[in-house]
């Protein structure tokens, strides 16, 4: 198989100090978008992959199938980036930028000037966009906002519950994952409408992993380092809280 | 007084399908429950589905088990049967006898008629499940298919009295050529038990087919023919799958596609194509793989015809394939057979240049460099960067499970 995307190229460009966790879409996320169907695979186990599909509230017709891949870490969601860019036929997929498409850490994209295939890797995240329906659209506006989900911080809620944050700290004792010094994070946070939550993570220079349902930070020795955790609710409300540790 | 039909069993043993019905299941989601006919509550063909297969039926008496009760004064023993209602009987029948025959040869009930069989009541008026065989079944005649079936079920109180008719029970029958093959099988409760979703497209594409390589190249055939209206080679995503993740292929989605929903889209690649044809093809019974063909930087093309394409082209435009996936037998090596759905190859003494003749690559060897024009020269030009380049990698192979 050709490996012709060169990854050492772009891998250098990851957010590393970001990490999205147990992520899911509820349908207010994209602006003029219904959410249809919800397909989890939860036949793989190496990553967490759930498929969206959006329906325009203007024209049924247009439709937008997104992927998102929730990896263990930054390095394993370029990786997996990678994998999917071997499942290209083509030879060589153009990357984002030379369209002038600015989304994610890297992006790449199927042929046109307004291409209907994107794929991208945030942080931990790698996200797939494709139109599906029977009119073609255009996907990069709908990655970017997805991107700005990841990237951003939250912004402050007028209205509707908020998450509330129990507790937010790192375990003292050290563990070792994949030969890394991690220490776990303890996060507590519910929902007082008893909805689900997903979790984005900002370290000020730090990473962090996820194993086994756990959330770790890798120790770096030197200066200390600061944590904040953003708790969203399915209503797109957020919580936030930061420990320096 | 009259005797009524309480249910029927079609895979009443689930250890064995040599004397018996497979075991199989409606989609990813809906089991199919045994009985598969019940009284009242199986009206259509396809709400009683039973599948058999032609290989290890062949030379065993197929059973099958009913059950039923009387009304009225409790009768004690009753003698019953199953006759083919599109059969007359009579003078008249006779004549409509002979044309329909012919019509019957083909179209006619597969499982032929059941024989006559004694069945004993209890003091509430009820049998167990009875074992009744049936005669005169055509299963290895018809060969694969799907078939509506219908039965007029009769009773009689004496062995000489009249038949007097009970209900009329309606199934739908899959004719496949062998037990399926992975990723389908026969643990029951397994979501990867046949499902009747896939077996009616396998059974209708592969109509007649009597082996399996003649099952594989009718479905090779049929979804290449998808291309005109349903799918289409995704030039505009580079060449991307859109049906598959890693091991897994989205089943449900490709047959909602193909029901006329919007499924994962129209576009595909040869990964979700070569995984179609393995898939429906290895229920079955057939033994195809997914493997692939690449190079250390792809390899180069001669024209071919992608599928839903109308234009002879080096796929796309784009000159090469980063790698090619196929439904390929055994080892997946250079003197094994492929099946090819997603185009079609130049079939003439040139494929490197026009004219050209399509050819849908069905059971041909994957073949070398030097020797004759088979799949591989006519798909990747004898130059550098070209077949050389089109390597088997039998490390590759793969069936994808389905979701």
């Amino acid at each position: 198989m050709a490996d012709t995307n060169d990854i050492n190229k772009w891998k250098g460009d990851s957010t590393k100090n970001l990490f999205i966790w147990k992520y899911f879409m509820k349908g207010y996320e994209l602006e003029g978008w219904r959410l249809k169907e919800i397909r989890p695979w939860e036949d793989i186990k190496t990553e967490r992959v759930v498929q969206y599909y959006w329906e325009s509230k203007t024209d049924k017709e247009e439709q937008v199938k997104i992927d998102i891949i929730e990896c263990h870490s930054w390095d394993h969601a370029q990786q997996q980036l990678m994998e999917l860019l071997k499942q290209h036929m083509h030879t060589r997929l153009a990357m984002a930028g030379t369209k002038e498409i600015r989304v994610g850490d890297t992006a790449f994209i199927g042929a046109g000037d307004e291409p209907q295939h994107l794929l991208f890797a945030r942080a931990n995240m790698v996200t797939v966009l494709n139109s599906v329906g029977k009119k073609r659209v255009a996907v990069a506006k709908t990655a970017l906002q997805l991107d700005n989900l990841f990237y951003d911080k939250p912004r402050p809620q007028v209205t509707g519950v908020t998450p509330v944050i129990e507790r937010f700290s790192i375990e003292r004792q050290e563990r070792k994952i994949k030969e890394q010094n991690t220490a776990r994070v303890i996060i507590g946070a519910s929902d007082p409408l008893q909805g689900p939550l997903w979790y984005k993570l900002v370290s000020k220079r730090g990473e962090m992993i996820s194993e086994n349902d756990n959330l770790y930070v890798l120790l770096t020795r030197g200066e200390p380092d600061q944590l904040t955790v953003y708790v969203t609710s399915e209503n797109g409300n957020a919580a936030e809280k930061t420990i320096d540790w | 007084m009259s005797v009524i039909l309480d249910a029927i069993k079609f895979n009443h043993n689930t250890a064995s399908h040599h004397t018996d019905a497979l075991t199989i299941r409606r989609n990813r989601y809906d089991d199919i429950n045994v009985p598969e006919w019940q009284n009242g509550i199986s009206v259509r063909p396809e709400d009683s589905p039973a599948a058999y297969s032609i290989l290890q039926t062949r030379g065993h008496r197929i059973t099958i088990e009913a059950k039923f009760h009387t009304t009225g004064p409790v009768l004690s023993t009753a003698r019953i049967r199953a006759i083919d209602p599109a059969i007359l009987r009579g003078w008249l029948g006779w004549i409509v006898r002979i044309i329909y025959f012919f019509r019957r040869f083909i179209y006619g009930n597969v499982l032929g008629e059941i024989k006559v069989k004694g069945v004993t009541f209890n003091i509430t008026g009820h049998t167990g499940f009875v074992t009744f065989e049936l005669i005169r079944p055509k299963i290895a005649r018809a060969g694969t298919g799907v078939y509506n079936i219908k039965w007029q079920w009769q009773y009689r109180k004496s062995g000489s009295g009249r038949w007097h008719n009970m209900q009329l029970s309606k199934h739908r029958i899959y004719v496949i050529p062998e037990t399926p093959k992975e990723a389908w099988n026969q643990i029951p409760g397994s979501d990867h038990l046949p499902w009747t979703e896939v077996l009616d497209y396998s059974c209708a594409w592969a109509r007649g087919a009597k082996t399996r390589d003649e099952a594989a190249t009718k479905i090779t055939e049929h979804v290449y023919a998808l291309g005109n209206s349903v799918i289409e080679y995704d030039c505009p995503g580079g060449g991307s799958t859109h049906y598959c993740y890693s091991s897994v292929f989205d089943c449900t989605k490709f047959i909602e596609r193909m029901k006329g929903g919007t499924g994962n889209g129209q576009y595909v690649n040869c990964t979700d194509i070569a995984t179609v044809v393995t898939t429906f093809s290895n229920i079955l019974g057939c033994e195809l793989w997914n493997s692939r063909m690449s190079g250390p930087l792809g390899f180069l093309l001669n024209p071919i015809l992608a599928i839903g394409s109308s234009a002879w082209q080096t796929a796309c435009g784009w000159g090469a394939f980063s790698y090619h996936e196929v439904a390929w037998k055994n080892n997946c090596d250079v003197n094994d057979e492929l099946f090819d759905a997603c185009l079609q190859v130049d079939g003439d003494s040139d494929p490197t240049a026009a004219p050209h003749t399509g050819l849908l690559p069905t059971n041909i060897k994957f073949g070398d460099c030097s020797g004759p024009l088979l799949y591989r020269l006519r798909l990747s030009p004898p130059v550098a960067g070209g077949c050389t380049d089109c390597i088997p990698d039998p490390g590759s192979k793969r069936r994808r499970t389905v979701k």
